[in-house]
């Protein structure tokens, strides 16, 4: 058996591959018809994007049991802040290279542009976590929530960012995008996963569980708050930076409340704590609010109306009927992973609620 | 005042005040009681009767079905409960009215302005009716929560729930009754502003004036009214002077987040509360 980090490069490389493979099978079944662009862009990308969201905010919510209400900040801080970079910056340093280089580098500007959309969002994760994480409940919930509101009244009135208009004419450098998209999807779910079965991860669960019994065994409860925050903030930032080159403009409105509020339906639905559930609520209920399209308009108090626009009355009764039917989620604490069935030694480190 | 009782936050308050505009709104088109065609003030007393009758009854619906299952488990769980209740009421808010904003103006028969010499200040009928009724229904409140067998069962529960149950207090009664109270305040607020001041209607109609709200109380003091009075008044000012500036202007909701995190960054108890050690 291979150990250390040449084992974990390994995991990289296979991923990668992987991935790759599977990227270019989506690629071949929409470029001949078998798949619609348009069925693969709302029911395998945008899931995948707020996979990544979801299990991010699980680190903050679910795992250290805070509540934040302002994670599309994050996001919205991550897809401007990396885009502002790519159009004003590495584009032109990229029309200045010989074409031979262009295709190289466009993937490592690429790269830079995601580091900085994670960087930017940990620092506002920092920024704002750090004063913040002293409230507890109710007041970090309206905090943070205010937070998210002031990043989007940001950027709708800066008008190198387009201001209400949107941020448009942005470098697409994701391309086909299935790529990059599982690529960070997979590398949240890795981090949240391997860092849960860490020392650190029973810091953050024993956060969660008892603050003050936490802090009397010598563990720094405050750190750990910001710590979860910092690096949750940073995979929302990146998921944002995706987002800008994918579809190639943004718009302040596509970072309000309803983003925030459907990210956390969906880390409440999924068991707070449970990265597997975040990963199937995540996927679950944006695959549930796109497939709200196909169903025939209804006409109901003398309007007529498109399924689509209950999807947010389904998030908030997701919402409700979760808290009061089933307040662990879905899954609860429990995971899905190798052991589930039977595969692999049982780890060490046991996470009970 | 259903956060003094219940130590929660109600999300959903400034939708129910929201569900009082509509229900002015509906009034108005409605024309009931001659709201619209011969606005007298007993019409407009039956309207705001109205919404409060219908505020309370959602209070206790709101209560009953998603508050009272989640009143034994943890704060988080009725917190997000909360959250939930609210954005499904705006939801469904705006899936019957649509977000168009609609007005329920009523002409009252006096003229709409009046100059008060004395003072130089300009103020409408409407919104000195509005200011009269507050300070009556204030009274009121002050009134049934210091003298009536309800109040002190309500402070009873405030303290301590479990002992106020234990000393046969109805705890479940007097909590559904502060909600069906508070309810039908923040639905006669809600048709009044509607009707009097004239301010547009629509799904998020209560959502900024309860975060406002919220934030004034915690610039004031959490629990402490003389506070809650000084931090809208502040947070009011603050707004104006920025909406006012032309470079800012952009930013006025944005004013009132800033002004809440700043409070909990540098003097958390607010400006006249006192700061309370948490307990073990």
């Amino acid at each position: 058996m291979i150990k250390g980090y040449p084992r974990l490069l390994l995991f990289v490389l296979v991923t990668i591959v992987l991935l790759w493979g599977l990227d270019r099978l989506l690629f071949g079944l929409t470029s001949n018809g078998a798949l619609g662009l348009y069925q693969y862009r709302v029911f395998i990308l945008i899931p995948l994007l707020y996979i990544t969201l979801a299990v991010s905010l699980n680190l903050i919510n679910g795992i250290t049991g805070q509540f934040s209400l302002g994670h599309a900040g994050f996001f919205a801080i991550g897809a401007y802040l990396s885009a502002g970079f790519s159009k004003f910056y590495a584009s032109q340093w990229l029309a200045g290279m010989p074409p031979s280089m262009q295709g190289v580098m466009q993937i490592v500007f690429l790269l830079i542009a995601l580091l900085i959309g994670g960087i930017a969002a940990a620092l506002a994760g920092l920024l704002i976590g750090a004063p913040t994480l002293r409230l507890k409940g109710d007041y970090l919930a309206i905090a943070t929530l205010g937070f998210g509101e002031i990043i989007r009244i940001m950027f709708e009135n800066a008008n190198t960012f387009g201001g209400p208009r949107g941020f448009t004419d942005l470098p697409q450098w994701t391309g086909f995008g299935f790529f990059w998209y599982a690529l960070v999807a997979v590398g949240c779910i890795a981090v949240c996963r391997n860092l849960l079965q860490s020392a650190h991860g029973l810091a953050f669960l024993s956060v969660r569980e008892d603050e003050v019994a936490a802090e009397s065994m010598g563990i720094n409860t405050t750190r750990y708050k910001v710590m979860a925050f910092i690096l949750g903030a940073a995979f929302a930032g990146i998921a944002g930076s995706l987002l800008s080159h994918y579809e190639g403009s943004i718009y302040p409105n596509g970072f309000n409340l309803d983003v925030s509020i459907m990210i956390v339906a969906m880390v409440v639905l999924g068991g707070q704590g449970s990265i597997t559930g975040a990963v199937l609520a995540g996927a679950g209920l944006k695959m549930l609010e796109e497939a709200l399209r196909f169903l025939p308009e209804f006409s109901l108090f003398g309007r007529t109306f498109q399924p689509l626009d209950l999807r947010y009355l389904v998030f908030a009764l997701v919402l409700i009927l979760t808290m009061i039917f089933r307040q662990q989620g879905l899954l609860g604490h429990r995971e899905f992973g190798w052991k589930t069935i039977g595969i692999g030694k049982r780890s060490k480190v046991e996470a009970n609620g | 005042m259903v956060y003094g009782v219940l130590r929660m936050i109600n999300f959903a308050h400034g939708e129910v005040y929201m569900a009082g505009a509509y229900v002015a709104y509906l009034a108005v088109e409605g024309d009931w009681f001659g709201v619209r065609t011969q606005p007298a003030w007993w019409n407009v007393t039956l309207m705001v009767l109205c919404a409060m009758v219908f505020c309370m009854l959602l209070g206790v619906l709101i209560e009953r079905l998603a508050y009272k299952p989640v009143r034994k488990a943890s704060r988080l769980i009725a917190l997000i409960t909360a959250i939930g209740v609210s954005y499904l009421l705006q939801n469904v808010a705006l899936l019957i009215f649509g977000a168009s904003p609609k007005y329920a103006i009523v002409e009252l028969s006096a003229p709409a302005t009046q100059e008060a010499a004395v003072t130089g200040f300009r103020i409408s009928t409407g919104q000195a009716i509005l200011l009269i009724t507050t300070i009556i229904f204030m009274v009121l409140l002050r009134i049934i929560v210091q003298y009536t067998r309800f109040g002190r069962g309500m402070r009873a529960v405030s303290q301590d729930m479990q002992a106020a149950s234990l000393m046969g207090v109805p705890s479940d009664r007097v909590i559904m009754g502060t909600f069906a109270l508070g309810a039908a305040l923040a639905g006669a607020g809600g048709a009044m502003t509607a009707a009097f001041v004239g301010n547009q209607i629509f799904p998020l109609f209560g959502f900024m004036p309860g975060v406002k709200a919220f934030v004034s109380a915690v610039l004031g003091g959490i629990g402490n009214i003389p506070g809650a009075v000084l931090g809208g008044l502040l947070l009011g000012v603050i707004e104006a002077l920025v909406g006012g500036n032309p470079t800012l202007t952009g930013y006025r909701d944005a004013v009132a987040f800033f002004v809440l995190i700043a409070v909990l960054l540098f003097r958390p108890a607010g400006l006249l509360g006192k700061s309370v050690q948490e307990k073990v």
